[in-house]
């Protein structure tokens, strides 16, 4: 599971929940890989992502925690190629290949395992 | 309530109770479908995918070209699920976009995983753990023809149109029940896995149950072991569903699917492609279809009235077991066995056990289905290919 895809998730399909949103990563495993960067299409992405959860995201794990990212999202940062090269490894090069998303409402575990988070709800949790 | 109230002649009042008692047992059967609905699902489509997804990687399984098309033409940084990826390749036709993979099959991801990794997650499609309005645009391509049940599809697309941004499109890929070159006999079926999928036939996809382009593959009785399977299932599906009853003489709010087929029709958009069928042999194999199994209920026979499922009528449904027996009697009169398959099928009792659950779409269905999940989804165009009914969609911006 890359931050990109952690930005997407929620537990609000539980019943109870009403936001479940962002996720609690724990991680256990994290890869880091290369990716191509593509400068175009990062700034693209990051209008239609969470800022302030990736910014949350990264300080939950040990691979990224020391990697410093401004707390707003200004024009002038999208437009630093330096700070945009630092987004795309944290987006797209680090990836958790086992350990768990918390639900930040009912503290329900998602298991992820071999990349792959497990969103599989009980019965009488829909 | 005081049950002096209550004359025998008071009409208005027995049939408000009637009703009451209806509805209470009616949630009661809606529940225990439901149940029985994802258990089907469950043996039929999600623990046969779990088993047969080695088979994805071993056979080069060709990506739908629309598909393709459709993704290669959306804007960059797009933001895309593709709902039932199977082993993902709709992942990385485009790297200009972001695609994220949902299925429900763990093995199948892990093909997905090892193509584009990091970017998969294991879910329902109708419980996407997605929020609200954030995709531009969603796949759903060979999936909803394994939702045993309309409510389900219904549920499915309410789903899809949550997560969907408001003007952002879904494409809808779901196998046909006109088919060029063979015959269903119904709309639930069983269908048989053979290995063979892929060797001879260009258009082969993962999502595609066909195997070779002879229609005869499909027509094979079910053997010993298979119908013992079958008996069982009818003990535990089909008899509950033989309880619902028609209390009330309700008006339908639309036509059946099939006499509003070409009225209702959007935007026929007929394909150039060589293995397209033409209005007149649609309309011919629905109208034959029509009157030999007209004793069998359909989803197309249900009406959603604020969405609660009434039947038209009493009919008994045959399901699921419907498919297994052979549709090649009604063409030539007797039934016809492909000796080969038969042979191998019985030293092979895995086979029977790789069937997957089709609901096979007839023409209309689907945009009536949209019509009736009261989404804001709208039909924009909607074509048939290669034993396929596709449908681009669009999320109003109301």
């Amino acid at each position: 599971m890359k931050i990109l895809t952690h930005n997407m998730l929620t537990s609000n399909i539980i019943k109870s929940v009403k936001d479940g949103y962002p996720l609690k990563i724990a991680a256990t495993e994290v890869q880091e890989v290369d990716v191509d960067f593509n400068p175009e299409f990062i700034q693209r992405l990051l209008a239609k992502l969470n800022w302030s959860v990736i910014c949350e995201a990264i300080t939950q794990l040990d691979a990224t925690k020391d990697i410093e990212l401004p707390e707003n999202l200004t024009d002038e940062v999208k437009e630093d190629e330096d700070m945009l090269r630092k987004i795309h490894h944290v987006l797209l090069e680090v990836e958790v290949i086992e350990g768990k998303l918390i639900c930040p409402e009912t503290g329900r575990e998602f298991p992820i395992n071999k990349g792959i988070p497990n969103m599989l709800l009980n019965d009488e949790e829909v | 309530m005081n049950s002096s109230h209550l004359s025998l002649g008071d009409s208005e009042i027995r049939i408000r109770m009637l009703s009451q008692v209806y509805s209470a047992s009616y949630l009661t059967r809606k529940k225990e479908r439901e149940e029985k609905s994802k258990l089907l699902e469950q043996l039929y489509v999600h623990d046969v995918y779990d088993r047969i997804a080695s088979d994805f990687e071993e056979q080069q399984y060709q990506p739908w070209p629309k598909v393709k098309d459709f993704l290669l033409g959306l804007e960059s940084g797009s933001l895309v699920a593709d709902v039932g990826c199977g082993n993902g390749h709709y992942l990385n036709v485009n790297p200009n976009i972001s695609v994220i993979g949902v299925d429900r099959s763990f093995n199948l991801l892990r093909a997905a995983e090892s193509r584009v990794p990091g970017v998969n997650c294991r879910a329902d499609c109708v419980a996407l753990p997605f929020r609200d309005n954030q995709f531009d645009a969603v796949l759903f391509i060979g999936v909803m023809h394994h939702l045993v049940s309309s409510e389900r599809q219904v549920k499915a697309l309410l789903e899809l149109s949550r997560i969907l941004r408001p003007g952002g499109t879904i494409l809808l890929y779901t196998w046909a029940y006109e088919q060029q070159k063979r015959k269903f006999n119904g709309q639930d079926l069983l269908v048989p896995r053979y290995p063979s999928v892929g060797e001879d036939n260009p258009h082969c996809n993962c999502h595609r149950p066909t195997t070779k382009s002879s229609g005869d593959q499909l027509l094979t009785l079910p053997n010993q072991s298979q119908l013992s399977v079958l008996d069982k299932l009818e003990r535990i599906f089909v008899r509950p569903f033989n309880l619902f009853i028609n209390l009330f003489k309700l008006n339908s709010h639309g036509d059946s699917i099939e006499t509003g087929e070409s009225k209702d029709y959007i935007n026929s958009v007929p394909s150039t492609q060589s293995d397209t069928l033409d209005d007149k042999s649609i309309n011919l194999i629905t109208k034959c279809s029509n009157s030999i199994y007209s004793n069998t209920l359909s989803h197309s026979d249900y009406h959603y009235d604020s969405m609660i499922l009434v039947p038209k009528e009493f009919r008994v449904r045959e399901f699921p077991a419907s498919s297994l027996f052979s549709v090649s009697k009604v063409l030539n009169g007797k039934v016809s066995v492909h000796k080969r398959d038969c042979v191998s099928h019985s030293t092979n009792p895995a086979r029977s056990r790789d069937d997957r659950f089709y609901h096979v779409f007839k023409r209309g269905e689907l945009e009536n289905l949209i019509k009736s999940s009261k989404s804001n989804l709208v039909v924009s165009k909607c074509y048939y290919t290669s034993g396929y009914w596709c449908a681009t969609i669009t999320k109003n911006t109301l």
